[in-house]
């Protein structure tokens, strides 16, 4: 019953953040310099017709809310118009665009959390010593590189240098396509691993002082019963909240690093767009993007309640 | 046969903390442990189970059944742990993995066994501990109450079937009846598998109830063991005679309560002398010489004292008749006062009277309502119905007509932790001041003045909180309400997380500031032997509505519903 009511009231929550936000985004095309049939012409030059045209077929003339209504409802049904610039559905272009934007993420994520959850935990299993003082400072480090600087290094580095991996593309077949996005994966993930890292550490370290892990060492549990059931599956919890929020962040703005390596994905398709105006896509992308951190965020509490009984029975909220 | 051998146990951190500890326990046998905080019980039972904290080493020998354990490999103390020594800690909200079942635990406790056979076997250990219910080997553990939490750890702690549990002060975050419960549940269970126990507390007794033999801690070091019932009877260390004097009873008002003054030094400052001399009313040159060894004084009995404890003149306390209440009017009145959290009523209708100048003691466990009765006397929880009117002006908080501003100088409260009552970034000095600032311009006190009230001297206003110790932060807590020359003052469980010493003190700087200033004091405790010595009037309140009320001196000798008297059968009897 709790876990009902607190899925519904994360649902509802969820679809106001997208209607304030659908609606902001409608609001971008009205208030557009020029007007929104000035943007819509794009650079094709503008008659006393064509002008007229164009606000017959967008229906310009109505009134704001029902104009709102119908691209509301159109987008719902996945109809974003057509772009601007290639006159192509969006939909389409989006469609296009994402499995090599989703790819990367996923790599990126896999790749933060396989190597941040447990550097994390081996730092402050060791807390105060040599290696543990390297993880943290080396985590500094990563984090003040940003994503685009360490894309250059590290094309240059292995990809110029040593040839280990390709410039530039996505590549065709899946493991083509593994070996295309390892460098763009990694200059993603490395500051995210980094945040891992560090929130895993306090997490962990947070942990080592609880009683029950001293009670569970004292009943004298074997070692990797201690480690996953108690250290890991507890430390787990903060640590989801930022994986989640990572994801996110990697679905929606990995535009630094898909430039850098030329790759063809969303972040490339948004600087394009706003670059030429093409208000539609970029419509589409800001209510793409709302929604997966929407969506992120239900998964991140559905996770909670598989992992936290506490939460399963309403004694706290996430 | 000796079970567990302690002999010359040093714990070391950045400093010592405990210092040369010998220590035995038998098959069959409890065997207390009792210091105050910082006397390094829990270290010494820490180091006993290989669980100390990182950075401190231990040295010495810690033998169990004639095996070193001390500076064994991990891998030997694991196979050690549980099957042959248990450890069973003191917070039970804290003891278990939030995410795993109560069933959980303890399977994962036990040896192999198949599936059925295992389920079985967690029932018959929950039955062990005294839970009959089979459903709660699938609830969590945020499901249960404390003392339910403490018998699945204890189940758990079991499930090996290990020869010595060390109990560390497995009652002390539970209420007075649970605690009993749990106790008496412990000697049990001792009883039944004959197992060694080591329990480590700082009440008294607790100690004497439970243990055969009682070793006293100080310092880091033992200043007197023996059998319990001796050493309750005719303490041989001048520390535990003072111990044993500032424990306050339950049955007689005493006129005086007797702290030991000063407080406990560190380990490493006494290493070469008597670690008590400092505090003691009887040292002698003597003991500032060398460190007194624990002499034999009869067979069992030892001392770390030089002379003969001389007897305090505590014969037969002349019960203080309780003082008369002035006769000033009402001061607080709440009338059927209400209030729910979530379907759960913390209030069901509560009425009480404050005389002016008059003590009142409210007594309940936890969930009984008493804070809550205290937050919204305050003005800090809004009531669901009821009225609130102190010094004639209606209070209550949310109330239509309710006059709050200006309350605040009428009501002030002393809460029960003074190392998370006080902001750790102000001095203490700038703390008394900022509260003085809210009381009227006219007679405000100064900083020194409030100092001086509660016994501090004047050079204290430049420290911060954390160089204070518990008693002396609990000290500034109460200026901090007095600043503002409250008529009333509610002191919710201001004594519950201090040492038995300190409390005597705070408990008589409260009595005094309410004979010297006319302090009317709301008490709030579970502490029985504490309401008695403070309260004129004491009200019981059992899940949220007042079930007894009336002359404190009445209600603990005479008391007339069950709940009062369950509570008063719970206390350990004083020694």
């Amino acid at each position: 019953m709790a876990v009902l009511t607190l899925l519904g009231r994360r649902l509802a929550a969820a679809l106001v953040l997208l209607g304030v936000l659908s609606a902001l985004t409608f609001g971008l095309l009205a208030a557009s310099p020029g007007g929104p049939e000035q943007v819509l012409l794009g650079s094709r030059p503008s008659t006393a017709e064509t002008r007229a045209a164009i606000r017959a077929e967008y229906h310009l003339d109505d009134p704001f809310p029902v104009r709102y209504a119908r691209w509301l409802g159109d987008a719902v049904r996945g109809d974003f118009g057509v772009s601007i610039y290639s006159r192509e559905p969006v939909a389409d272009v989006i469609a296009d665009r994402m499995p090599v934007t989703a790819s990367l993420a996923g790599y990126a994520l896999l790749l933060t959390i396989a190597v941040g959850v447990p550097l994390g935990l081996v730092a402050a299993m060791r807390r105060g010593g040599a290696l543990d003082q390297g993880i943290t400072l080396a985590a500094l480090v990563t984090l003040a590189v940003p994503p685009f600087a360490l894309s250059i290094l590290l094309l240059y580095g292995f990809a110029v240098a040593l040839g280990w991996f390709p410039v530039f593309g996505a590549g065709e077949t899946p493991l083509d396509r593994i070996v295309h996005l390892t460098l763009p994966a990694v200059a993603l993930a490395a500051a995210q691993t980094a945040m891992v890292v560090r929130q895993m550490r306090a997490a962990a370290l947070d942990l080592a002082g609880q009683d029950f892990l001293t009670f569970a060492r004292a009943r004298g549990l074997p070692r990797r019963r201690i480690w996953l059931g108690y250290a890991l599956r507890n430390a787990a919890l903060p640590v989801l909240t930022v994986g989640g929020l990572l994801l996110a962040a990697n679905l929606t703005g990995s535009l630094f690093v898909e430039q850098a390596f030329g790759l063809h994905g969303l972040g490339a398709l948004l600087i394009g767009a706003i670059g030429q105006k093409d208000i539609p896509v970029v419509q589409a992308l800001v209510l793409l993007g709302g929604a997966i951190v929407v969506a992120v965020n239900l998964l991140i509490d559905l996770a909670y309640l598989a992992v936290d009984p506490r939460v399963r029975h309403g004694a706290v909220t996430s | 046969m000796t079970l567990l051998d302690v002999g010359g146990l040093t714990v070391t951190g950045r400093h010592l903390i405990v210092d040369g500890v010998d220590l035995s326990v038998s098959r069959g046998e409890t065997v207390g442990l009792v210091g105050e905080s910082g006397s390094g019980k829990s270290l010494t039972a820490r180091a006993v189970a290989g669980l100390l904290p990182k950075g401190l080493t231990a040295t010495g020998s810690v033998a169990l059944s004639g095996r070193e354990l001390l500076g064994a490999r991990e891998r030997v103390l694991r196979s050690v742990r549980g099957s042959r020594v248990a450890l069973l800690m003191q917070d039970p909200f804290a003891m278990l993995n939030p995410l795993r079942t109560a069933g959980a635990h303890i399977a994962e406790s036990l040896p192999r066994l198949p599936r059925a056979a295992r389920r079985a076997e967690v029932l018959r250990r929950l039955a062990e501990v005294g839970i009959a219910d089979p459903s709660v080997a699938t609830r969590h553990p945020f499901q249960l109450s404390g003392g339910m939490r403490q018998r699945v750890a204890l189940a758990a702690a079991l499930a090996r079937d290990p020869e010595l549990l060390i109990a560390d002060e497995p009652t002390t975050a539970l209420d007075a009846t649970t605690q009993h419960e749990i106790l008496m549940l412990l000697r049990g269970v001792q009883r039944t598998r004959g197992m060694g126990v080591l329990l480590i507390t700082h009440d008294l007794r607790v100690a004497f109830e439970l243990c055969d033999r009682v070793s006293v801690m100080y310092a880091g070091r033992i200043v007197e063991s023996g059998p319990g019932s001796g050493v309750a009877g005719a303490p041989a260390h001048p520390y535990t005679a003072g111990l044993l004097a500032a424990l306050p009873s339950v049955t007689a008002t005493l006129p005086r309560l007797e702290a030991v003054p000063g407080s406990v030094p560190h380990a490493e400052d006494v290493t070469d002398v008597c670690a008590f001399a400092a505090r003691c009313g009887q040292a002698e040159p003597d003991c500032g010489r060398a460190r007194p060894p624990l002499r034999e004084v009869s067979p069992g009995r030892r001392t770390a004292c030089l002379y003969d404890v001389r007897p305090r003149p505590r014969t037969a306390p002349p019960a203080l008749a309780p003082d008369a209440a002035p006769a000033g009017g009402t001061l607080l009145r709440v009338e059927e006062l209400r209030k729910e959290y979530g379907g759960h009523v913390a209030l069901g209708g509560v009425s009480l009277d404050v005389g002016a100048g008059e003590s009142v003691g409210v007594v309940g466990e936890s969930g009984s309502g008493k804070t809550t009765l205290a937050r919204c006397v305050l003005g800090l929880a809004t009531p669901d119905g009821g009225r609130i009117e102190l010094a004639g002006l209606d209070v209550t908080p949310g109330a239509r007509a309710a006059r709050r501003e200006g309350a605040h100088r009428l009501v002030q409260c002393v809460f029960q932790d003074p190392s998370t009552s006080l902001n750790p970034a102000l001095t203490v000095g700038a703390t008394l001041a900022e509260a003085a600032a809210q009381g009227r311009a006219e007679g405000r006190p100064s900083v020194a003045e409030l100092l001086d009230l509660v016994g501090l001297p004047a050079a204290y206003a430049d420290r911060r909180p954390r160089a204070l110790s518990g008693g002396e932060r609990q000290r500034v807590a109460i200026a901090r309400a007095l600043a503002v020359r409250p008529a009333l003052l509610i002191c919710d469980e201001p004594t519950a997380s201090l040492d038995v010493s300190v409390q005597a003190h705070v408990l008589e700087l409260l009595r005094t500031i309410r004979r010297e200033l006319g302090t009317a004091l709301l008490f709030i405790t579970h502490d029985l032997a504490v309401v008695r010595q403070i309260s004129d009037r004491t009200v019981v309140l059992f899940r949220g509505a007042v079930v007894e009320s009336g002359e404190t001196s009445r209600v603990l000798d005479a008391p007339v519903h069950d709940y009062t008297r369950r509570l008063l059968a719970s206390v350990p009897p004083t020694p």
